[in-house]
């Protein structure tokens, strides 16, 4: 009986003792992979880019050409602490399209990649999971330009 | 009784967070596999085939002679650390700004020409080969020399 009394003030303390947390933190609105799916290069301009996408997060001029960069961030947090222990684990990880245009602002190249809905809670000793981003694939121009963006996380093309 | 002080005063020092030992993960995007930068060639490899490849870019930037620098990285780290003090600032900031290159990401910065073709690949931390690829080149006497003399002729 006694025995049972000290390991239930012990789980007690324990309880009292340890805390847990999560934390998510974004920003900017998620990236559509079908609004950057109308861009064709080429075609496209500024003009256009800017009434599909709206205002772009950052320009940054290329001599006479440019490039504007969308961004989405997602990073989340998640920590155990026990008395005077404390585990934390951070995952980052972000939207991003980056649209090129020519000295006439007309669209030349779109690279987008899709991985902050990938960002996990996990403890520092689980492995992350990254999935399978990348197109594996080389396109030569023709299939440059029909190239589609996997839908959901972890999806990245160019066009 | 010395001895009772004493553990009395680590535990005080434990319970209210003086001392802490701290398991930290971090983690900045997804690494990029290097096998996906192999099969780039310079002078023959485009833009567009490194956006296909590596996917967007997370820093862009302009090089001397219209060349583009592009760059991708990631960073992830796993720390242990104990604390005398109580924590006022978190170990490791979550947010990440696309304003400044972040010192601790590393990967590849790929440079292009005025023709979209890949001129050179860097790989390391990016913060690093940016301020390389940024230092002023340093002072020509004799090509100013020649600049001079041809303005004067």
């Amino acid at each position: 009986m006694i025995q049972l009394t000290r390991l239930a003030v012990c789980t007690l303390a324990l309880a009292c003792f340890s805390s847990c947390f999560v934390s998510r933190e974004t920003t900017n609105v998620p990236l559509s992979a079908e609004l950057v799916d109308q861009l064709e290069p080429g075609r496209t301009t500024a003009t256009e880019v800017a009434e599909i996408l709206g205002a772009p997060s950052e320009v940054v001029q290329l001599g006479f050409r440019s490039a504007w960069r969308y961004d989405h961030v997602r990073a989340k947090r998640a920590g155990f602490s026990v008395i005077v222990v404390t585990l934390i684990d951070t995952d980052a990880r972000t939207d991003r399209v980056w649209v090129f245009f020519d000295e006439n602002d007309l669209l030349t190249n779109v690279g987008s990649t899709f991985q902050a809905g990938g960002s996990q809670y996990q403890m520092p000793w689980q492995s992350r999971d990254y999935p399978e981003s990348v197109a594996a694939s080389k396109p030569n121009d023709e299939s440059a330009d029909t190239a589609s963006i996997p839908a959901g996380s972890g999806g990245s093309a160019a066009r | 009784m010395k001895r009772l002080s004493l553990a009395a005063l680590v535990a005080a020092a434990c319970s209210v967070g003086c001392v802490s030992l701290q398991w930290n993960r971090s983690s900045l995007h997804q690494p990029i596999d290097e096998s996906r930068t192999t099969h780039f060639q310079i002078g023959a490899s485009s833009m567009t085939e490194a956006l296909y490849g590596l996917g967007a870019p997370l820093y862009v930037w302009e090089l001397p002679r219209g060349h583009v620098a592009l760059a991708w990285g990631w960073f992830d780290s796993r720390t242990l650390s104990v604390q005398l003090s109580i924590p006022t600032k978190s170990p490791a900031d979550p947010s990440f700004q696309f304003s400044q290159i972040d010192n601790r990401l590393r990967g590849y910065v790929l440079a292009f020409d005025q023709e979209d073709q890949l001129v050179f690949v860097k790989r390391g931390y990016l913060a690093e080969i940016a301020d390389e690829l940024r230092r002023r080149p340093s002072f020509d006497v004799e090509r100013a020399e020649e600049v001079l003399r041809n303005e004067a002729d």
